[in-house]
């Protein structure tokens, strides 16, 4: 079982389903859809049995290795692996695999067959970066997953979405190159013979002192690669790109944009920046610590301004994930722990909230918040999942949300008491977004007479929102099963920096 | 016994979970029915865990269930704790719990079917969630129930959502709590942090964390924050000063809610924090000074505001406050079981005093007190009752309020007369004045509503009439407990045996923080004397002034002395004006600037004209172009960088 490619065949199966998807007659909606649902499915499946298989107790740090020699002069391979956090984002990006299906159903109705072979194409590359072992295979992953993600807000995106496409674009582009040539420079400075992750971080680690990086190669370095990781987070200030982004893209691109790329961002800080360049980390931590506390009440902020209910959820996202920085650069076990969980629930809940919207837009073709109000007596099943959602982004206890939040700022309070106490005043920024965004959709008296006639959720979209909500509420009251998944992995981090 | 412990929370949670899925389609009877199961079996397995702890003393029921979150850090354990103090609440919350879902099958009757069943599956919800605040073993534990009882809060105050007004009253509740909870939360960090690693893993164990601070584990200082941040989780939770602006625009909900959550249980769970903590709060006396200072001011500026207003329930409201003041006073004492006692014969008074006050609404469908008078003829069950209400609540003996506020006074007293500083001079001081203020207005309501005739007369006065059994039952049954519950602990000055302090006494014992007051007869009588006969005048004031004596009304009201604190009562002391101009209103106009001049203007601008810039540059230098992709990557990634350094440097 353990020798099965298991890995690699789900990225194949991606790309199968994909092409599968361009083979299919135009005039066959039903066989595009069903096709590319068919192997999101398969895909979830595949890879839910991994959860079980691996054993957080164990040894060594990654698990379901594969390792193919691809080119050999550089010392490149197609090297793929797991451990407990890259297991985690792989799970949530195949839960979101066939979600995503699920909620284009009816809102795609053009060039069908290119958006869900995009899609499926976008969720590969999605993979493969958290698969990724050999730095140039993730690099190629990374730089793959632009293209279909650029075409799905460019193309099926709202009113600005060329505008948007080509501004993020332009962003991770911007990032990528710094990422390259940190990449380069790290490659042939320490002379390795391999691209291989865990390789090049031992290797860096362990530099005869003659050859040691200086200080400032080592900043400049943690620069290259963070900056390029902190765009797509996004850190404040590099986070303009997103709002334009996630509002103009379709629902699904907005939540694999939300609950799965940004995520990429804050694997990658964990991952390579922090791992290799941990004297960088080290000096750069306070101003990282300050520009996320600044996104985390920046964020909420903006989020109070909006009023596009699309825009507004997209800020909530720099604020959300103002608190996973705040814990990776904290670098406790348990801010660390916690940052992981939170990527795991912003995931889920920031996901819900745009298949939310994505749900009510078809209904209306409206996002602005004033046009709606007064809705939950009409439509009372969307009112309620949408409730139980803003619980959870607002970190209400007993949903996933708080357990992140909670676990990054106790875990950050221990070593540095001032930042968790300014990132703790989101928490009350949330609340007040949040339930002002809810009251005014939802509650109220009713704003147009049309809405009077709203067809609440139709089994298509209780077939998604039943099982997130569930996973919701298990990750927020027995969270300890992912804990202890993530938790071998994240041991080292700390002790980085002695 | 530990798995009927598991049960309690979990009986009205399934109540919730009915109600909520299915009980639209149950029908009205059926879900009441479903909805009163859930508490009232809890009720009977309370009982028994009373019985139980009778007999067993200081024991501790514990039940572990699983592991919440742990790193290598810390760990929280899913447990529930259940010891003497902790069988008080839980037969408070399913005892009155059970009673006001009885009087909600009644008062609620009117909703469509949809409707009463939500309005079921948040009350279940919320017992549910305050059993979890009661019987959490840990902090975190704790704060599960606490922002869950927030969450029903919210959900109940904002039950008939399309009145915008209710709406943002549930709004407000939930964010002010979550000023409130800021502090919990730092609270807890504190704590956590005051915990030296190699002591073994850290803990946030209520128990462990009364022990640590009795033997000193956390330094002085460290521990005085800790309790002042979670103090500060209290003021929000129990509407104390400066966060107690939620509470007066919660009486938007329905009344039963506002008898059960916001009078008699939730808003108490600030006080049960501090008595669960009384090892901690005691070895941090600066902290509990200032939870008496907050206490009792909070008692007399909320009793201030009650003596105009004009509508019934936020005259409860206010009343609330003020009296949750009381309660912060008396664990403040170090005598942590006046604080409690009072916590339950104010259970008992406030619900009837709400429960009364929905009769009412029910009957008159206004609580605008210009629009009742003359009640008493045509409501007589509900006019007595609430008069024994108002007598517990003015503290006049022999009602329970008598026995429960006067323990409070006494403990202040003797806390000064033992040499426990002048601030407890002037706490009982202002304890007596806010007694004396508190008989006033709550007979000047029952004046206003219940005697004489009404200003503004409405045709529901011809109709109003006393309701039917399901809300009349509970009324009598909290009468009867509000008229003679003092009983339970007659103190020792008056020859009883102080028996509910009695009862609680092994559990404080072992917390630990308790002061031994000693008793000095001569003084507890004067002191009781006092407030006995001021608060006689003072109610026989009100009820002449607002019944047989207008003009000396208007005349005492016009007073010079009076002006000032009238202005301040009627503008409830400038608290919500202040809030709007200060904080709510420079958050949004500041968002909304920084939304416009910043991330749109300056980030977006410089990126996008660098950008223009770029492209503009390239078209320029489209004769570098040699074919070499190796010089192509290089310009790009110097391009990245300079675009990225200018980002940075712009801002």
């Amino acid at each position: 079982m353990h020798d099965l490619p298991i890995l690699t065949m789900l990225l194949l199966l991606l790309l199968a389903g994909a092409g599968a998807v361009m083979l299919c007659p135009r005039p066959r909606g039903d066989l595009v859809r069903g096709t590319a649902l068919t192997t999101s499915l398969l895909a979830f499946l595949c890879s839910l049995p991994l959860f079980w298989l691996y054993d957080g107790t164990r040894a060594e740090p990654f698990r379901f290795v594969e390792h193919v020699p691809w080119i050999e002069r550089f010392g490149i391979a197609y090297s793929l692996g797991l451990d407990g956090v890259s297991l985690l984002l792989v799970l949530l990006t195949t839960l979101l695999g066939p979600v995503g299906v699920l909620a284009s159903w009816n809102a795609i109705d053009r060039r069908t067959k290119e958006f869900y072979a995009s899609f499926l194409l976008l969720e590969a590359s999605v993979l493969g970066v958290f698969m990724a072992r050999d730095l140039v295979l993730f690099y190629v992953f990374w730089e793959v997953m632009l293209v279909p993600m650029f075409l799905i807000i460019a193309v099926w995106g709202g009113e600005k979405r060329v505008y948007a496409g080509v501004k993020f674009f332009i962003y991770t582009m911007a990032g990528s190159l710094l990422m390259l040539v940190a990449l380069v420079y790290v490659y042939l400075r320490t002379g390795a013979q391999t691209f291989q992750i865990a390789e090049l971080q031992a290797l860096l680690a362990a530099l005869p002192p003659e050859r040691a990086l200086s200080h400032t190669e080592e900043v400049l370095l943690f620069l290259g690669f963070a900056i390029a990781f902190a765009i797509k987070v996004p850190v404040f200030p590099f986070h303009t790109w997103l709002p334009d982004a996630h509002t103009e893209a379709p629902t699904a691109g907005s939540v694999m944009l939300a609950a799965v790329l940004l995520k990429m961002g804050a694997y990658g800080l964990l991952r390579i920046a922090i791992p290799f360049f941990p004297g960088g980390a080290e000096a750069l931590a306070p101003l990282a610590m300050v520009l996320a506390v600044v996104g985390i009440i920046y964020g909420a902020l903006m989020a109070l301004a909006q009023e596009d209910w699309k825009r507004l959820i997209a800020y909530s996202s720099v604020s959300h994930l103002g608190f996973v920085v705040l814990g990776i650069f904290a670098r406790t076990e348990t801010a660390l722990s916690g940052a992981v969980f939170q990527m795991l629930a912003h995931g889920l809940a920031t996901g819900l909230l745009f298949l939310l919207v994505g749900s009510i837009y078809e209904r209306t073709h409206s996002r602005r918040i004033d046009d709606y109000g007064g809705i939950a007596r009409v439509v009372p099943g969307f009112a309620a999942v949408f409730m139980i959602t803003v619980l959870a982004s607002a970190g209400l206890p007993g949903l996933n949300g708080f357990v992140g939040e909670f676990l990054v700022l106790a875990g950050t309070f221990l070593r540095h008491p001032l930042a968790a106490a300014c990132g703790a005043l989101g928490v009350i920024l949330a609340a007040a977004y949040l339930l002002t965004l809810y009251q005014r959709t939802m509650f109220g008296p009713l704003v147009h007479e049309r809405h009077r006639a709203l067809a609440d959720l139709a089994p298509r979209e209780w077939s998604y929102y039943v099982p997130l909500l569930g996973l919701t509420a298990i990750m927020g009251i027995w969270p300890q099963p992912f804990l202890d998944v993530m938790g071998a992995s994240l041991h080292a981090i700390p002790q980085l920096v002695k | 016994m530990e798995s009927k412990l598991a049960l309690i929370p979990l009986l009205p949670l399934a109540g919730f979970a009915i109600n909520g899925l299915v009980g639209k389609r149950l029908g009205k009877p059926l879900a009441a029915l479903v909805a009163l199961l859930g508490p009232a079996i809890a009720f009977v397995l309370s009982l028994e865990i009373l019985v139980y702890l009778l007999q067993a003393g200081d024991a501790t029921i514990q039940v572990r269930l699983w592991t919440w979150m742990a790193t290598r850090d810390f760990s929280v354990e899913f447990a529930f704790a259940a010891d003497r103090l902790t069988a008080v609440m839980l037969l408070v919350v399913t005892g009155v719990g059970s009673l006001i879902h009885l009087y909600s099958a009644e008062y609620m009757e009117g909703e469509r079917r949809g409707s009463y069943a939500r309005y079921f599956s948040y009350l279940n919800l919320f017992t549910a969630m305050m059993l979890v605040l009661v019987l959490g073993a840990s902090l975190p534990l704790v704060f599960i129930g606490w922002e869950g009882v927030g969450l029903c809060s919210y959900l109940l105050i904002g039950y008939w959502y399309t009145n915008a007004e209710y709406a943002s009253a549930g709004r407000k509740a939930f964010v002010v709590n979550r000023v409130g909870d800021f502090g919990f939360l730092l609270g807890m960090f504190v704590l956590l942090l005051a915990q030296a690693p190699a002591e073994g893993a850290r803990s946030l164990e209520l128990a462990h964390l009364n022990a640590l601070a009795q033997v000193g584990g956390i330094e002085v200082g460290t521990l005085t924050t800790a309790a002042v941040l979670l103090f500060l989780g209290a003021c929000g939770k129990s509407a104390q000063i400066p966060l107690h602006v939620w509470l007066p625009d919660a009486m938007a909900g329905p009344t039963p809610v506002s008898a059960l959550i916001h009078a008699a249980t939730m808003v108490t769970a600030g006080v049960y924090l501090v008595a669960r903590l009384s090892g901690l709060f005691g070895a941090a006396p600066a902290a509990l000074a200032v939870v008496a200072v907050v206490g009792v001011l909070t008692a007399f500026c909320a009793a201030v505001m009650a003596m105009t207003e004009r509508d019934l329930k936020k005259v409860l409201a206010y009343s609330t406050i003020s009296q949750l003041g009381y309660m912060f006073v008396g664990v403040a004492t170090g005598v942590f079981a006046a604080g409690i006692f009072h916590l339950v014969t104010h259970a008992f008074f406030k619900a009837l005093l709400f429960l009364g006050a929905g009769a009412v609404m029910h009957a008159m469908h206004t609580m605008d007190m210009r629009r009742l008078g003359g009640l008493r003829t045509k409501m007589p069950w509900t006019f007595w009752l609430f008069l024994i209400g108002a007598a517990a609540l003015a503290g006049l003996p022999p009602t329970s309020g008598f026995f429960s506020k006067d323990e409070i006074l006494a403990a202040a007293l003797l806390g000064y007369h033992a040499g426990a500083g002048p601030l407890w001079l002037g706490v009982w001081v202002l304890g007596v004045l806010t007694a004396l203020l508190t008989a006033f207005y709550i007979f000047r309501a029952v004046a206003l509503t219940f005697l004489g005739e009404p200003l503004e007369p409405t045709d529901a006065h011809l109709h109003a009439h006393d309701p039917g059994w399901r809300m009349l039952v509970p009324l009598v049954v909290l009468g009867a407990l509000a008229a003679a519950g003092g009983l339970l602990n007659v103190p020792h000055a008056l020859g009883g045996h102080a028996r509910f302090t009695e009862f609680l006494e092994p559990v404080l014992a072992r917390q630990g923080g308790g002061v031994p007051l000693g008793h000095v007869a001569w003084l507890e009588w004067a002191g009781m004397g006092l407030t006995t006969l001021g608060g006689l005048l003072s109610a026989a004031a009100a009820l002449l002034l607002y019944t047989r004596a207008p003009e000396l009304l208007a005349r005492l009201a016009a007073a010079a002395l009076v002006r000032p604190w009238r202005a301040a009562s009627e503008a409830k002391f400038w608290f919500d004006t202040a809030y709007q101009r200060y904080v709510v209103e420079p958050t949004r106009a500041g968002a909304l600037a920084l939304w416009e001049w910043v991330d749109v203007a300056v980030i977006d601008n410089a990126v996008g004209g660098l950008a223009q810039a770029a492209r503009d540059l390239g078209r320029s230098l489209r004769s570098l172009q040699d074919g070499l992709l190796s010089r192509y990557t290089t310009y790009l990634a110097g391009g990245a960088v300079v675009v990225l350094m200018l980002v940075l440097g712009f801002i």
